[in-house]
């Protein structure tokens, strides 16, 4: 699992953003905004980390979340991501 | 409320709607106000977008609305570090070009010595035939199937044409579609040569400096046009042919601290011979102080007084271009950090910039770029405390490595920017919202 290429993320100001370049905005079409949670799972998928160990690192960053619910959110945003062809 | 010039869509895209909020709003601080006779106008420097107030409007009604055009934000949002991203990623998002913007240097030796002259000191090189060859191989080779915009710099280039013709008549047998512009003295042209330039160097633009009045000029270039009475009137006579050609001239009066009255009795000197002429343009540049002409006798204050004088008297000769906003945001500063333009000197050595190269080679025409650290420098913008309140700063590309801004902001520079901008914004108003061609031709701070 890995972005896919062309795919450029970036904090802008107090939101973090994927933005599409040359041939990855010719099939993804717009800007995606992730929350807190969302681009800490960005980056571990930059990093090359799996989803075991990104939802790992969710429960030891954020308080009150169990292994089970971070591996959930953490597979339901890789899923998404996918779909939207921003992860290969 | 009305929109004058729309916002940039792939700004807004990036902005991303701005959230609704309990909390009390003010005004970003990246607009700029200026009056009109039907109201007032508020200029976005991030969204690019131009509104009309008219006086009898209720500004509150038009508050949801003016949120929504990010020209209202939440009291609390930190516009600098948004703005500040945002630039980041509008060049990261800039395409992959290939390199169809060359500066050459036929040589680096010059017939002029201007007393203001910054390459004072720089080694002499002229452009030898091999490397001329090579220069022209090199541009087929990574300009792809783009057509190239060449500039002939020097020194003078003039001074070593032959280089120009190797070059152009390479590209023309290959059918390399290209023009070319030239920043030159204009001393040593004559007919024949304005046409050479124009059927073969494809000459489609020239910058030509004059420091002065006849006898101002004259007296300057006594020491290297001992046996000319008048390097002024050939001048002239070459700006005339020039324009005869259909070239569009762009006359640089160099203001500095001593010659103000002068460069206005040229102004009026210049309107008495090429009123009329649509392919002349004149501008005022401000010279700085390169340690060969001291500038700071003068206060800033003054001096930009001065330059809006001129500039005004300019525009009453119709010799001033007025530009209008443009649609796409200011991504470059100039091609130093742009990825589609590289200088070549005489050598063959590539470079960023035209006033640095000679001791920042990024690399040569047989190898290609060596130094791609050298290169990611060049892009690196100047901040100063001041860009957190400046309107400016959206727009705003002032390179570290600039030897001429030197990392720094004077007043002087920001005053002539910002007086730019209201221009643009006003011309933008007083044509209807239409966009007009732009052109590169600083003709404030350079
Ligand atoms: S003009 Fe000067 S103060 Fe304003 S943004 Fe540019 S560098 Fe900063």
């Amino acid at each position: 699992m890995k972005p896919r290429e062309g795919i450029i993320s970036s904090s802008m100001g107090d939101e973090f953003v994927l933005v599409p370049v040359g041939d990855a905005a010719k099939d993804i079409h717009g800007i995606v905004r992730l929350n807190d949670t969302g681009s800490f799972i960005w980056k571990g998928i930059e990093q090359g980390l799996d989803e075991q160990e990104i939802a790992r690192r969710l429960t030891q960053e954020y308080q009150g979340v169990d292994l089970d619910g971070a591996l959930a959110a953490v597979r339901d945003l890789v899923r998404r991501l996918r779909d939207a062809k921003l992860v290969e | 409320m009305q929109t004058v010039f729309p916002p940039n869509n792939a700004v807004l895209a990036l902005l991303g709607a701005p959230k609704q909020t309990e909390e009390a709003l003010r005004l970003t601080r990246w607009c700029i106000r200026l009056s009109c006779d039907s109201g007032t106008l508020l200029y976005n420097t991030l969204t690019g977008e131009l509104l009309l107030l008219p006086a009898a409007e209720d500004t509150d009604q038009n508050r949801a609305v003016l949120l929504q055009k990010h020209f209202l934000v939440p009291e609390s949002l930190d516009e600098f570090a948004r703005a500040r991203d945002f630039k980041r990623i509008l060049c990261l998002m800039q395409p992959k070009t290939a390199v169809d913007c060359f500066l050459i240097y036929p040589t680096t030796e010059c017939n002029a010595r201007c007393y203001y002259c910054y390459e004072f000191g720089r080694p002499k090189m002229t452009m030898s035939d091999r490397t001329a060859d090579e220069t022209a191989d090199y541009i087929l080779r990574v300009s792809g199937d783009s057509s190239v915009n060449i500039t002939w710099f020097g020194g003078e280039p003039l001074f070593n044409s032959r280089a120009i013709d190797r070059i152009t008549d390479r590209l023309r047998r290959v059918g390399k579609p290209f023009r070319s512009s030239m920043i030159s003295n204009g001393y040593l042209f004559d007919a024949d040569l304005v046409e050479t330039a124009v059927q073969s160097w494809k000459l489609h633009e020239i910058q030509v400096p004059l420091d002065g009045t006849e006898a101002v000029y004259n007296r300057a270039k006594a020491f290297q046009y001992r046996d000319d009475p008048s390097p002024f009137r050939r001048v002239m006579r070459n700006i005339s042919l020039l324009l005869d050609a259909g070239v569009t001239v762009s006359v640089r009066l160099n203001l500095g601290a001593e010659n103000y009255e002068d460069i206005k009795s040229l102004i009026g000197g210049l309107d008495a011979a090429f009123r009329g002429r649509g392919n002349l343009r004149v501008y005022v540049g401000m010279l700085r102080d390169f340690g060969t002409a001291p500038q700071n006798s003068v206060s800033w204050e003054e001096r930009l007084r001065r330059w809006v004088e001129l500039s005004a008297a300019l525009s009453e000769s119709g010799f001033r271009k007025r530009f209008t906003l443009k649609k796409k945001p200011n991504v470059f500063c100039c091609m130093a950090d742009s990825d589609n333009a590289v200088t070549i000197l005489p050598d063959g050595s590539l470079g960023r910039c035209e006033h640095e190269d000679l001791d920042e080679s990024v690399g040569n025409i047989r190898d290609g770029v060596l130094d791609p650290a050298r290169v990611a420098a060049w892009k690196e913008n100047v901040e100063v405390a001041d860009c957190r309140e400046c309107a400016l700063f959206p727009r705003c590309r002032r390179l570290k490595k600039c030897a001429w801004t030197k990392g720094t902001c004077e007043p002087l520079d920001r005053a002539l920017f910002f007086r730019r901008l209201e221009d643009e914004i006003l011309y933008t108003y007083e044509t209807g919202g239409r966009e007009c061609q732009s052109e590169d031709t600083d003709d404030a701070v350079c």
